[in-house]
């Protein structure tokens, strides 16, 4: 009777010490992941967005100077037409789908499988309206993104682009 | 006698399975930490690939930054904007000298991605030309080149164009 309440015991130890292990195990697992991680995988990407923030497309409003994407951009949420009878939201789609084509070719046989970019402005008021959205190929596997701000008007704009693997 | 007997022998069977059952949750264990820690190696051998890769990248970034290359202008300030006016007197010989000696480097160059341009650029080309080579001393070499994103720009009338382009650029290679 007292060697079969000492193997309960030692039974009872062996549970607990069985639990705690799995315990341990799960939190180890399940641990949180730096999110800096992510932040630097997506240097290169700002960097493309600081580059397209000063590149000078075909629009020009006036004779002497074409506008810069950032111009563009405006343009296009104010409803302008450049000197060329385009709209500047054509251009500034058709501009986009270029250099997003060239920078990141995307698609089956590349490493990038698609691109997804867009572009809001956010109102002082805090309502939100989309200028342009651009997507290419699939994005249901991982990805790195980044987003770039500057103001306009009394409200600001957001540039962000997502690129999938 | 033989009911003692019975009795230590079932007690042994008893203690040879606990015994069992603790060898093989050692063994569960053990295998599991093997997994958890090559899984975690295996993490982190990625992000030291890409801490690496930001490394280069924030390098070329830096150079593009640097005096020779930058973009300068009173009015505008231009964040990784390269002076593609400045970058074509670099392949000046004589300047070209002093630039390999000034950034040590194995490869460098600066490459129009938007809009599509070819061709190798020169005095009698430039701008209308894809790439400006700096440093090509590692022909052949197995070494990768890596490329940042940056703006290439130079002076036309009075406005500024800007391109999008990679400066592209590699370590010198151990001899």
């Amino acid at each position: 009777m007292k060697n079969s309440k000492g193997q309960e015991e030692v039974v009872g130890f062996v549970v607990i010490v069985v639990l705690v292990a799995v315990v341990f195990v799960l939190m180890l697992g399940f641990s949180p992941k730096e999110p800096i991680v992510k932040e630097n995988a997506s240097k290169d990407i700002r960097h493309f967005l600081e580059s397209l923030r000063v590149y000078t497309t075909d629009c020009r409003l006036s004779e002497q100077v074409p506008l810069e994407y950032k111009g563009l951009i405006g343009s296009c949420y104010s409803g302008r037409v450049c000197l060329s009878g385009k709209k500047a939201c054509d251009v500034l789609n058709s501009t986009t789908n270029d250099i997003l084509t060239k920078s990141f070719p995307n698609g089956k046989d590349y490493p990038i499988k698609g691109v997804r970019f867009n572009i809001y402005y956010n109102e002082s008021t805090g309502s939100e309206s989309n200028i342009a959205s651009l997507s290419q190929g699939n994005c249901s596997t991982s990805h790195r993104s980044a987003e770039d701000f500057f103001p306009l008007g009394l409200g600001q704009v957001t540039v962000s682009l997502k690129i999938c693997y | 006698m033989t009911s003692y007997l019975v009795r230590s022998s079932k007690g042994q069977i008893k203690i040879q399975e606990m015994a069992f059952v603790l060898v093989a949750l050692m063994i569960f264990f053990s295998v599991a930490i093997i997994f958890y820690i090559s899984l975690n190696s295996a993490d982190r051998k990625d992000k030291v690939l890409e801490q690496r890769e930001n490394e280069v990248l924030e390098t070329l970034r830096k150079l593009a930054d640097s005096p020779e290359l930058r973009w300068s202008d009173s009015h505008e300030e231009c964040n990784g904007c390269i002076d593609l006016d400045k970058a074509i007197l670099l392949k000046d010989p004589q300047r070209n000298q002093q630039v390999r000696a000034l950034w040590n480097m194995g490869a460098l160059s600066l490459e129009v991605i938007s809009p599509s341009r070819t061709g190798e650029c020169s005095i009698g080309n430039y701008p209308l030309c894809k790439t400006i080579t700096l440093i090509n001393s590692t022909i052949g070499s197995r070494i990768q080149y890596e490329g940042a994103f940056v703006s290439l720009c130079w002076r036309e009338q009075q406005s500024r164009i800007c391109e999008i382009g990679k400066i592209i650029g590699s370590p010198k290679e151990l001899r």
